[in-house]
Protein backbone atom coordinates (compact mmCIF):
# COMPACT_ATOMS: atom_id res chain seq x y z
CA UNK A 1 0.00 0.00 0.00
CA UNK A 2 1.09 3.54 -1.04
CA UNK A 3 -0.46 6.16 0.77
CA UNK A 4 0.32 9.85 -0.28
CA UNK A 5 -0.37 12.95 1.64
CA UNK A 6 -0.33 16.44 0.30
CA UNK A 7 -1.31 19.62 2.76
CA UNK A 8 -1.78 22.94 0.39
CA UNK A 9 -3.34 26.67 1.36
CA UNK A 10 -2.75 28.02 4.81
CA UNK A 11 -1.83 31.64 5.00
CA UNK A 12 0.78 31.24 4.26
CA UNK A 13 0.01 28.79 1.27
CA UNK A 14 2.98 26.42 1.90
CA UNK A 15 2.66 22.87 0.30
CA UNK A 16 3.56 20.14 2.55
CA UNK A 17 3.82 16.13 1.16
CA UNK A 18 4.53 12.82 2.33
CA UNK A 19 4.59 9.58 0.56
CA UNK A 20 4.89 6.18 2.71
CA UNK A 21 5.09 3.01 0.60
CA UNK A 22 4.42 0.14 3.40
CA UNK A 23 6.67 -2.16 1.49
CA UNK A 24 9.43 -0.55 2.83
CA UNK A 25 8.07 -0.56 6.27
CA UNK A 26 8.67 -3.12 8.87
CA UNK A 27 5.72 -5.77 9.32
CA UNK A 28 4.48 -3.80 12.70
CA UNK A 29 4.99 -0.32 10.81
CA UNK A 30 3.28 -2.18 7.67
CA UNK A 31 0.22 -3.23 10.26
CA UNK A 32 0.01 0.83 12.04
CA UNK A 33 -0.23 1.91 8.40
CA UNK A 34 -3.05 -0.44 7.30
CA UNK A 35 -4.89 0.22 10.75
CA UNK A 36 -4.44 4.13 10.91
CA UNK A 37 -5.57 4.29 7.46
CA UNK A 38 -9.11 1.70 7.83
CA UNK A 39 -9.96 4.84 10.88
CA UNK A 40 -9.34 7.87 8.47
CA UNK A 41 -10.87 6.59 5.73
CA UNK A 42 -13.89 3.81 6.71
CA UNK A 43 -15.89 4.71 3.88
CA UNK A 44 -15.44 5.20 -0.05
CA UNK A 45 -14.81 8.52 -0.88
CA UNK A 46 -17.39 10.70 -2.11
CA UNK A 47 -17.61 13.91 -4.51
CA UNK A 48 -19.30 16.08 -1.41
CA UNK A 49 -17.05 18.69 0.00
CA UNK A 50 -17.38 21.66 1.95
CA UNK A 51 -16.26 24.70 1.42
CA UNK A 52 -12.45 25.74 2.78
CA UNK A 53 -13.00 28.92 4.62
CA UNK A 54 -10.30 31.45 4.13
CA UNK A 55 -6.44 30.36 4.81
CA UNK A 56 -7.63 27.08 5.96
CA UNK A 57 -5.26 23.72 4.76
CA UNK A 58 -6.49 21.67 2.36
CA UNK A 59 -5.61 18.02 2.63
CA UNK A 60 -5.44 15.50 -0.14
CA UNK A 61 -4.82 11.80 0.83
CA UNK A 62 -4.56 9.29 -1.93
CA UNK A 63 -4.24 5.45 -1.08
CA UNK A 64 -3.01 2.96 -3.80
CA UNK A 65 -3.69 -0.40 -2.78
CA UNK A 66 -4.24 -3.56 -4.35
CA UNK A 67 -3.81 -1.73 -7.96
CA UNK A 68 -6.35 0.71 -7.25
CA UNK A 69 -6.16 4.11 -6.59
CA UNK A 70 -8.58 6.25 -3.84
CA UNK A 71 -8.81 9.65 -3.10
CA UNK A 72 -9.72 11.89 -0.10
CA UNK A 73 -9.87 15.20 0.26
CA UNK A 74 -10.66 16.89 3.78
CA UNK A 75 -10.29 20.62 4.86
CA UNK A 76 -9.84 22.21 8.20
CA UNK A 77 -13.24 22.19 8.52
CA UNK A 78 -14.09 18.53 7.83
CA UNK A 79 -10.42 16.70 9.31
CA UNK A 80 -11.41 14.27 11.85
CA UNK A 81 -9.36 13.12 14.62
CA UNK A 82 -8.39 10.06 12.73
CA UNK A 83 -7.17 11.59 9.56
CA UNK A 84 -5.26 14.07 12.16
CA UNK A 85 -3.28 10.94 13.33
CA UNK A 86 -2.69 9.35 10.17
CA UNK A 87 -1.37 12.83 9.02
CA UNK A 88 0.71 12.97 11.77
CA UNK A 89 2.01 9.53 11.50
CA UNK A 90 2.80 10.14 7.24
CA UNK A 91 4.54 12.89 8.11
CA UNK A 92 6.85 11.53 10.73
CA UNK A 93 7.53 8.25 9.16
CA UNK A 94 8.25 9.53 5.63
CA UNK A 95 10.96 12.04 7.40
CA UNK A 96 12.17 8.36 9.12
CA UNK A 97 12.11 6.79 6.22
CA UNK A 98 14.22 9.87 3.98
CA UNK A 99 16.62 8.56 1.25
CA UNK B 1 -21.88 39.51 36.97
CA UNK B 2 -18.87 37.15 35.95
CA UNK B 3 -19.18 35.38 39.05
CA UNK B 4 -22.49 34.87 39.70
CA UNK B 5 -23.12 33.85 35.82
CA UNK B 6 -22.74 30.31 36.62
CA UNK B 7 -25.41 29.75 38.93
CA UNK B 8 -27.87 31.62 36.14
CA UNK B 9 -26.66 30.70 32.88
CA UNK B 10 -29.03 27.59 32.71
CA UNK B 11 -32.56 29.40 33.13
CA UNK B 12 -31.73 32.47 31.55
CA UNK B 13 -34.47 32.83 28.49
CA UNK B 14 -32.89 33.39 25.22
CA UNK B 15 -34.87 36.60 24.42
CA UNK B 16 -33.89 38.04 27.85
CA UNK B 17 -30.46 37.37 26.71
CA UNK B 18 -31.20 38.73 23.32
CA UNK B 19 -32.55 41.74 24.98
CA UNK B 20 -29.65 42.42 27.13
CA UNK B 21 -27.33 41.91 24.27
CA UNK B 22 -29.51 44.60 22.21
CA UNK B 23 -29.61 46.81 24.40
CA UNK B 24 -27.30 46.78 27.39
CA UNK B 25 -23.92 48.72 27.88
CA UNK B 26 -20.75 47.09 27.20
CA UNK B 27 -20.24 45.11 30.42
CA UNK B 28 -23.82 43.77 30.02
CA UNK B 29 -23.28 42.59 26.02
CA UNK B 30 -20.23 40.61 27.21
CA UNK B 31 -22.14 39.14 29.83
CA UNK B 32 -25.14 37.90 27.63
CA UNK B 33 -22.74 36.84 25.18
CA UNK B 34 -21.01 34.98 27.96
CA UNK B 35 -23.84 33.45 29.02
CA UNK B 36 -25.19 32.40 25.29
CA UNK B 37 -21.35 31.07 25.17
CA UNK B 38 -21.81 29.28 28.23
CA UNK B 39 -25.09 27.66 27.59
CA UNK B 40 -24.30 26.77 23.89
CA UNK B 41 -21.14 24.42 25.31
CA UNK B 42 -23.94 22.91 27.94
CA UNK B 43 -26.50 22.02 25.06
CA UNK B 44 -24.36 21.19 21.97
CA UNK B 45 -23.58 24.30 19.83
CA UNK B 46 -26.28 23.69 17.24
CA UNK B 47 -29.73 25.16 18.90
CA UNK B 48 -27.52 28.59 19.88
CA UNK B 49 -25.88 28.86 16.34
CA UNK B 50 -28.68 31.50 15.71
CA UNK B 51 -29.02 33.63 18.95
CA UNK B 52 -25.03 33.90 18.73
CA UNK B 53 -25.30 35.35 15.36
CA UNK B 54 -28.06 37.53 16.07
CA UNK B 55 -26.03 38.67 19.43
CA UNK B 56 -22.39 39.34 16.93
CA UNK B 57 -24.47 41.01 14.57
CA UNK B 58 -25.75 43.59 17.19
CA UNK B 59 -25.36 47.06 15.87
CA UNK B 60 -22.92 48.96 18.47
CA UNK B 61 -21.52 52.29 19.01
CA UNK B 62 -17.89 51.37 19.35
CA UNK B 63 -15.81 48.54 18.80
CA UNK B 64 -16.09 45.25 20.46
CA UNK B 65 -13.67 42.36 20.84
CA UNK B 66 -13.27 39.13 22.78
CA UNK B 67 -10.33 37.04 22.94
CA UNK B 68 -10.51 33.22 23.93
CA UNK B 69 -7.57 30.63 24.32
CA UNK B 70 -8.43 27.20 22.44
CA UNK B 71 -5.76 25.95 25.35
CA UNK B 72 -3.80 24.15 22.29
CA UNK B 73 -7.11 22.40 21.50
CA UNK B 74 -9.15 22.57 18.58
CA UNK B 75 -12.53 23.37 20.05
CA UNK B 76 -13.59 27.01 18.99
CA UNK B 77 -14.19 29.51 20.50
CA UNK B 78 -12.39 28.15 23.44
CA UNK B 79 -12.45 30.14 27.09
CA UNK B 80 -13.14 33.63 26.88
CA UNK B 81 -9.95 35.37 28.12
CA UNK B 82 -10.50 39.15 27.48
CA UNK B 83 -13.49 41.03 26.59
CA UNK B 84 -13.79 44.98 25.25
CA UNK B 85 -13.59 45.98 28.95
CA UNK B 86 -11.59 43.86 30.50
CA UNK B 87 -7.60 44.74 31.34
CA UNK B 88 -4.67 43.40 29.56
CA UNK B 89 -3.83 39.51 29.90
CA UNK B 90 -0.48 38.19 30.76
CA UNK B 91 -0.46 36.60 28.03
CA UNK B 92 0.70 38.45 24.96
CA UNK B 93 -0.74 36.63 22.87
CA UNK B 94 -3.95 37.72 24.08
CA UNK B 95 -3.13 41.09 23.78
CA UNK B 96 -1.66 41.08 20.01
CA UNK B 97 -4.94 39.39 19.27
CA UNK B 98 -6.71 41.95 21.02
CA UNK B 99 -5.15 45.36 20.04
CA UNK B 100 -4.22 44.12 16.43
CA UNK B 101 -8.05 43.33 15.88
CA UNK B 102 -8.80 47.09 17.57
CA UNK B 103 -6.11 48.86 15.30
CA UNK B 104 -8.23 47.05 11.95
CA UNK B 105 -11.59 47.92 13.68
CA UNK B 106 -9.84 51.69 13.75
CA UNK B 107 -8.45 51.70 10.23
CA UNK B 108 -11.92 50.51 9.01
CA UNK B 109 -13.98 53.17 10.70
CA UNK B 110 -12.04 56.05 10.58
CA UNK B 111 -10.49 55.72 7.01
CA UNK B 112 -13.47 54.22 5.13
CA UNK B 113 -16.59 55.00 7.69
CA UNK B 114 -16.96 51.10 8.18
CA UNK B 115 -18.57 49.67 11.44
CA UNK B 116 -16.92 46.53 11.69
CA UNK B 117 -16.44 43.10 9.60
CA UNK B 118 -20.08 43.63 8.22
CA UNK B 119 -20.56 47.43 8.97
CA UNK B 120 -23.08 46.63 11.58
CA UNK B 121 -20.94 46.67 14.56
CA UNK B 122 -20.07 42.62 14.51
CA UNK B 123 -18.00 42.08 17.58
CA UNK B 124 -14.35 40.74 16.69
CA UNK B 125 -13.79 37.33 18.03
CA UNK B 126 -10.53 36.08 18.00
CA UNK B 127 -9.39 32.68 19.63
CA UNK B 128 -5.62 32.35 19.99
CA UNK B 129 -3.52 29.27 20.94
CA UNK B 130 -5.29 27.35 18.40
CA UNK B 131 -4.10 23.45 18.09
CA UNK B 132 -0.27 22.05 19.11
CA UNK B 133 1.96 24.12 17.12
CA UNK B 134 -0.22 25.10 14.37
CA UNK B 135 1.45 26.73 11.58
CA UNK B 136 -1.23 28.91 10.77
CA UNK B 137 -4.03 31.55 10.94
CA UNK B 138 -7.38 31.45 9.31
CA UNK B 139 -11.43 33.05 9.12
CA UNK B 140 -13.61 30.51 9.63
CA UNK B 141 -16.37 32.58 8.84
CA UNK B 142 -17.45 33.57 12.34
CA UNK B 143 -14.29 34.78 13.61
CA UNK B 144 -10.21 34.84 13.50
CA UNK B 145 -8.33 31.87 14.89
CA UNK B 146 -4.59 32.03 15.56
CA UNK B 147 -1.76 28.62 16.17
CA UNK B 148 1.14 29.16 18.17
CA UNK B 149 3.82 28.34 15.07
CA UNK B 150 6.04 25.91 15.58
CA UNK B 151 9.10 27.54 16.68
CA UNK B 152 11.26 25.94 13.33
CA UNK B 153 9.34 27.91 10.38
CA UNK B 154 6.46 30.02 12.48
CA UNK B 155 6.33 32.25 15.14
CA UNK B 156 2.91 32.79 16.60
CA UNK B 157 0.65 34.05 13.95
CA UNK B 158 -0.60 36.99 16.45
CA UNK B 159 2.72 38.77 16.25
CA UNK B 160 2.35 41.04 12.92
CA UNK B 161 -0.56 43.15 12.76
CA UNK B 162 -0.62 42.57 9.46
CA UNK B 163 -1.77 39.15 9.05
CA UNK B 164 -4.86 40.40 11.90
CA UNK B 165 -5.70 42.71 9.60
CA UNK B 166 -5.20 40.04 6.66
CA UNK B 167 -7.70 38.00 8.82
CA UNK B 168 -10.47 40.06 9.74
CA UNK B 169 -10.87 41.63 5.99
CA UNK B 170 -11.46 38.04 5.06
CA UNK B 171 -14.44 38.65 6.94
CA UNK B 172 -15.29 42.25 5.28
CA UNK B 173 -15.07 40.04 1.86
CA UNK B 174 -17.51 37.72 3.11
CA UNK B 175 -20.06 40.20 4.08
CA UNK B 176 -19.45 42.43 1.08
CA UNK B 177 -18.31 40.84 -2.79
CA UNK B 178 -18.77 37.18 -1.31
CA UNK B 179 -15.80 36.05 -3.37
CA UNK B 180 -15.85 32.56 -4.00
CA UNK B 181 -12.31 31.13 -2.44
CA UNK B 182 -11.26 29.34 -5.23
CA UNK B 183 -9.32 30.32 -8.23
CA UNK B 184 -9.11 33.85 -9.20
CA UNK B 185 -11.82 34.77 -7.38
CA UNK B 186 -10.01 32.80 -4.62
CA UNK B 187 -6.86 34.97 -5.47
CA UNK B 188 -8.76 38.17 -5.46
CA UNK B 189 -9.93 37.21 -2.29
CA UNK B 190 -6.85 37.08 -0.52
CA UNK B 191 -5.40 40.01 -2.48
CA UNK B 192 -8.02 42.15 -1.00
CA UNK B 193 -6.65 40.39 2.78
CA UNK B 194 -3.19 41.40 1.75
CA UNK B 195 -4.27 44.85 0.45
CA UNK B 196 -6.03 45.68 3.57
CA UNK B 197 -3.89 43.83 6.13
CA UNK B 198 -0.70 45.89 4.76
CA UNK B 199 -2.67 48.94 4.65
CA UNK B 200 -3.57 48.96 8.02
CA UNK B 201 0.14 48.49 8.97
CA UNK B 202 0.74 51.41 6.76
CA UNK B 203 -1.72 53.31 8.63
CA UNK B 204 -0.57 52.30 11.85
CA UNK B 205 3.41 53.33 11.09
CA UNK B 206 2.21 56.34 9.31
CA UNK B 207 3.81 55.30 6.23
CA UNK B 208 3.57 56.97 2.84
CA UNK B 209 3.39 54.45 -0.46
CA UNK B 210 6.94 54.90 -1.11
CA UNK B 211 8.21 54.15 2.00
CA UNK B 212 6.38 51.07 3.35
CA UNK B 213 7.91 47.31 3.13
CA UNK B 214 4.74 45.74 1.16
CA UNK B 215 5.50 43.12 3.04
CA UNK B 216 2.71 40.48 4.40
CA UNK B 217 4.15 38.78 7.44
CA UNK B 218 7.28 40.23 8.30
CA UNK B 219 8.35 38.69 11.25
CA UNK B 220 6.22 35.85 10.98
CA UNK B 221 8.94 33.32 9.59
CA UNK B 222 11.18 31.89 12.35
CA UNK B 223 15.10 33.81 12.53
CA UNK B 224 16.56 30.45 11.18
CA UNK B 225 14.32 30.25 7.62
CA UNK B 226 15.79 32.89 4.82
CA UNK B 227 13.08 35.54 4.31
CA UNK B 228 11.86 38.59 5.06
CA UNK B 229 7.92 37.54 4.86
CA UNK B 230 5.53 35.10 3.45
CA UNK B 231 4.55 37.01 0.57
CA UNK B 232 5.93 40.36 -1.51
CA UNK B 233 3.22 42.98 -2.66
CA UNK B 234 5.72 44.95 -4.52
CA UNK B 235 8.28 42.22 -5.72
CA UNK B 236 6.31 38.98 -5.46
CA UNK B 237 7.87 35.76 -5.64
CA UNK B 238 10.90 37.23 -3.65
CA UNK B 239 9.77 37.08 -0.15
CA UNK B 240 11.62 34.00 0.81
CA UNK B 241 13.90 31.12 -0.28
CA UNK B 242 14.85 28.38 1.69
CA UNK B 243 15.76 24.92 1.83
CA UNK B 244 13.16 23.96 4.00
CA UNK B 245 10.21 25.80 2.68
CA UNK B 246 11.40 26.24 -1.10
CA UNK B 247 10.83 29.60 -2.78
CA UNK B 248 8.28 32.09 -2.65
CA UNK B 249 5.98 31.20 -5.51
CA UNK B 250 3.42 34.25 -6.28
CA UNK B 251 3.69 35.06 -10.04
CA UNK B 252 4.37 39.13 -10.27
CA UNK B 253 2.29 38.89 -13.93
CA UNK B 254 0.07 37.10 -15.91
CA UNK B 255 2.19 35.69 -18.45
CA UNK B 256 3.20 33.62 -15.36
CA UNK B 257 -0.06 33.12 -13.68
CA UNK B 258 -0.09 29.38 -12.11
CA UNK B 259 -2.26 26.51 -12.56
CA UNK B 260 -2.78 24.49 -10.12
CA UNK B 261 -5.26 22.53 -7.77
CA UNK B 262 -3.91 22.54 -5.17
CA UNK B 263 -4.63 25.54 -2.41
CA UNK B 264 -7.91 25.79 -3.90
CA UNK B 265 -6.50 26.44 -7.44
CA UNK B 266 -3.71 28.76 -5.97
CA UNK B 267 -5.05 31.65 -4.32
CA UNK B 268 -2.20 32.25 -2.17
CA UNK B 269 0.01 32.13 -5.16
CA UNK B 270 -1.73 34.09 -7.92
CA UNK B 271 -3.11 36.70 -5.34
CA UNK B 272 0.53 37.94 -6.56
CA UNK B 273 -0.43 39.57 -9.84
CA UNK B 274 -3.75 41.77 -8.57
CA UNK B 275 -0.96 41.98 -5.52
CA UNK B 276 1.39 44.01 -7.62
CA UNK B 277 -1.07 45.86 -9.36
CA UNK B 278 -2.00 47.29 -6.05
CA UNK B 279 1.32 48.77 -5.42
CA UNK B 280 1.97 49.82 -8.60
CA UNK B 281 -1.03 51.83 -8.26
CA UNK B 282 -0.33 53.18 -4.72
CA UNK B 283 2.82 54.26 -6.05
CA UNK B 284 2.41 55.68 -8.58
CA UNK B 285 -0.65 58.02 -6.94
CA UNK B 286 1.78 58.52 -4.37
CA UNK B 287 0.88 59.74 -0.32
CA UNK B 288 -0.65 57.36 1.81
CA UNK B 289 -1.90 54.25 0.07
CA UNK B 290 -4.70 54.18 2.03
CA UNK B 291 -6.55 57.47 1.24
CA UNK B 292 -6.41 57.13 -2.53
CA UNK B 293 -5.85 53.84 -4.17
CA UNK B 294 -6.75 51.98 -0.97
CA UNK B 295 -10.36 53.85 -1.06
CA UNK B 296 -10.62 52.98 -4.95
CA UNK B 297 -9.77 49.32 -4.12
CA UNK B 298 -12.12 49.37 -0.85
CA UNK B 299 -15.21 51.17 -2.90
CA UNK B 300 -14.58 48.37 -5.45
CA UNK B 301 -14.94 45.37 -2.54
CA UNK B 302 -17.94 46.72 -1.03
CA UNK B 303 -19.96 47.75 -4.21
CA UNK B 304 -18.90 46.48 -7.36
CA UNK B 305 -16.81 42.65 -7.21
CA UNK B 306 -19.53 40.00 -7.50
CA UNK B 307 -19.09 36.64 -5.81
CA UNK B 308 -17.41 34.84 -9.52
CA UNK B 309 -15.40 38.17 -10.46
CA UNK B 310 -12.24 37.51 -12.18
CA UNK B 311 -9.21 39.11 -12.41
CA UNK B 312 -10.28 41.20 -15.41
CA UNK B 313 -13.64 42.07 -13.87
CA UNK B 314 -11.25 43.79 -10.74
CA UNK B 315 -9.01 45.54 -13.08
CA UNK B 316 -12.29 47.05 -15.04
CA UNK B 317 -13.98 47.89 -12.06
CA UNK B 318 -11.06 50.18 -10.26
CA UNK B 319 -10.56 51.60 -13.11
CA UNK B 320 -14.37 52.97 -13.22
CA UNK B 321 -14.55 53.73 -9.45
CA UNK B 322 -10.93 55.77 -10.03
CA UNK B 323 -12.77 57.23 -12.73
CA UNK B 324 -15.97 57.84 -10.48
CA UNK B 325 -13.97 59.29 -7.39
CA UNK B 326 -11.07 61.48 -8.67
CA UNK B 327 -12.59 62.16 -12.33
CA UNK B 328 -12.31 60.43 -15.51
CA UNK B 329 -8.82 61.02 -17.03
CA UNK B 330 -7.82 61.76 -13.40
CA UNK B 331 -4.30 61.20 -12.55
CA UNK B 332 -5.71 58.55 -9.93
CA UNK B 333 -7.40 56.87 -13.22
CA UNK B 334 -4.49 57.05 -15.20
CA UNK B 335 -2.11 55.28 -12.46
CA UNK B 336 -4.92 52.69 -11.98
CA UNK B 337 -4.51 51.83 -15.89
CA UNK B 338 -1.06 51.83 -15.58
CA UNK B 339 -0.74 49.83 -12.58
CA UNK B 340 -2.61 46.62 -14.85
CA UNK B 341 -1.02 47.26 -17.53
CA UNK B 342 2.24 46.03 -15.63
CA UNK B 343 0.84 42.98 -14.42
CA UNK B 344 0.13 42.00 -18.21
CA UNK B 345 -4.18 43.46 -17.74
CA UNK B 346 -5.93 45.92 -20.21
CA UNK B 347 -8.02 47.56 -18.02
CA UNK B 348 -11.26 48.43 -19.71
Amino acid sequence: MIVRYDRSGGFAGLTITAEVDSETLSAKEAKTLKELVEKAFPLDPTKKKKATMPDQFEYEFTIEDHGKSRQYRVNDETITAAIRALSKWLIAAAQQHQP
Amino acid sequence: MTKTFHSYHCIIPPDILRNVAEKGNDAQRDWAYKAIEQSAQLRGQREVVGLFAALAAVPAGGKRRTVYDAKNGLTLPGKLVRGENDPSSKDKTVNEAFLGSGKTYDFFSKVYDRNSIDDRGMRLDSTVHYDFEYNNAFWNGRQMVYGDGDGQIFERFTIALDVIAHELTHGVTQYEAGLVYRNQPGALNEHFSDVFGSLVKQYAKKQKANKADWLIGKGLLAKTVKGVALRSMKEPGTAYDDPLIGKDPQPGHMKDFVKTTRDNGGVHINSGIPNKAFYEAAIRIGGNAWEKAGRIWYVTLRDRLRSNSQFQDCANLTLAVAGELYGTGSMEQKAVQEAWDVVGIKAK
